[in-house]
């Protein structure tokens, strides 16, 4: 009897030991790190042709076409319009001093003097479609003029350049 | 010796005797141990292409259960199915889709839970597992250019 009693005991000993009850809370987890890059994107387009004619005898305003700005980039950016001629279209003809000088009309803004660098600066990130500016260039037509020019082709270059500040 | 050889055999005679009279019992006990438990071949940092794609395998997730009741997946976005950027102040997000096995996309706004029961057989059971996004250049709004992260917690539990 004792023996029975020794073995009981080690039954119940060997089952207390080894029984987990098979649904017991567990939990096992993994992770995974997701990483995107997107590039800095900063570009300028334009419809405009290399050399956009100006009527200057049938109207006061030409316009030139359009530029259009995309940029994703942090921070602050600067477009900046150039006249190579400070605002004013020069004669063709070597010894031809006379000037024809022009108003920038670009976006929404209009009159601008290019007699210096025009500039703006922007901090936002542009629409999927970008921001579009019109160009145009308004001036005088020339029957109006106060002080005549000589016949001649008139000419200036416009640059528009953008550029993370 | 001889006076004492009767004395032994007795005695073995007895002890025989003991134990034909007696039932001894063995209890063998093996137990089987919950085993709930995850693999994956996914690797711990995935770059997803979102210039030049729309999706990105991640990799497979191999779970095994030999629980009698139920268990359930867990998969938690730490930024709620969003990537945010690194840069101080950019609050633009890139959002996407989980892709899971068969369920198919999964918006990780909220944790997507697969409840299941029982025992999954030796191989376990394995779920391909994907991102889909929409490709930068079709994202609206548009958001800077930046590093993006997200971390995504596969949990498997009983319940």
């Amino acid at each position: 009897m004792r023996g029975k009693t020794k073995y009981l005991l080690l039954g119940l000993a060997l089952i207390g030991a080894f029984c987990v009850p098979v649904n017991a809370l567990a939990q096992e987890t993994i992770s995974v790190n997701l990483r995107g890059m997107i590039p800095k994107i900063f570009s300028i387009t334009s419809n405009m042709n290399e050399t956009e004619s100006v009527d200057l005898v049938g109207s006061d305003i030409t316009v030139l076409g359009k530029v259009v700005v995309f940029s994703n980039v942090m921070g602050t950016w600067t477009i900046s319009v150039k006249s190579t001629n400070g605002g004013q279209m020069v004669g063709a003809t070597p010894g031809n001093t006379d000037v024809y000088p022009y108003l920038l009309n670009f976006g929404t803004i209009e009159g601008i003097n290019l007699s210096e660098v025009y500039r703006m600066s922007l901090s936002v990130t542009t629409p999927k479609a970008g921001l579009e500016y019109p160009i145009s260039v308004s001036y005088e037509k020339n029957d109006d003029l106060s002080v005549p020019v000589y016949s001649d082709d008139y000419w200036d270059t416009i640059t528009i350049t953008i550029a993370i500040a | 010796m001889k006076k004492l050889l009767p004395f032994i055999v007795f005695s073995i005679l007895a002890t025989v005797s003991s134990f034909a009279a007696n039932t001894s019992t063995i209890n063998v006990v093996a137990t089987v141990g919950s085993q709930l438990s995850l693999t994956t071949t996914v690797p711990s940092t995935v770059n997803l292409d979102v210039v030049g794609g729309t999706s990105t395998a991640l990799g497979d997730l191999t779970v095994f259960s030999n629980a009698t009741g139920n268990w359930r997946i867990i998969v938690h976005s730490t930024n709620a199915g969003k990537m945010v950027g690194d840069t101080s102040g950019n609050t633009g997000t890139y959002p996407y889709k989980f892709v899971f096995g068969s369920d198919g996309e999964q918006n990780l706004s909220t944790d997507f839970i697969k409840t299941l029961s029982g025992t999954t057989g030796s191989a376990g059971y394995t779920y391909a597992m994907a991102i889909t996004y929409v490709n930068y250049a079709s994202l609206t709004p548009v958001i800077q250019a930046d590093t993006y992260r997200d971390v995504i917690t596969v949990t498997i539990e009983s319940i």
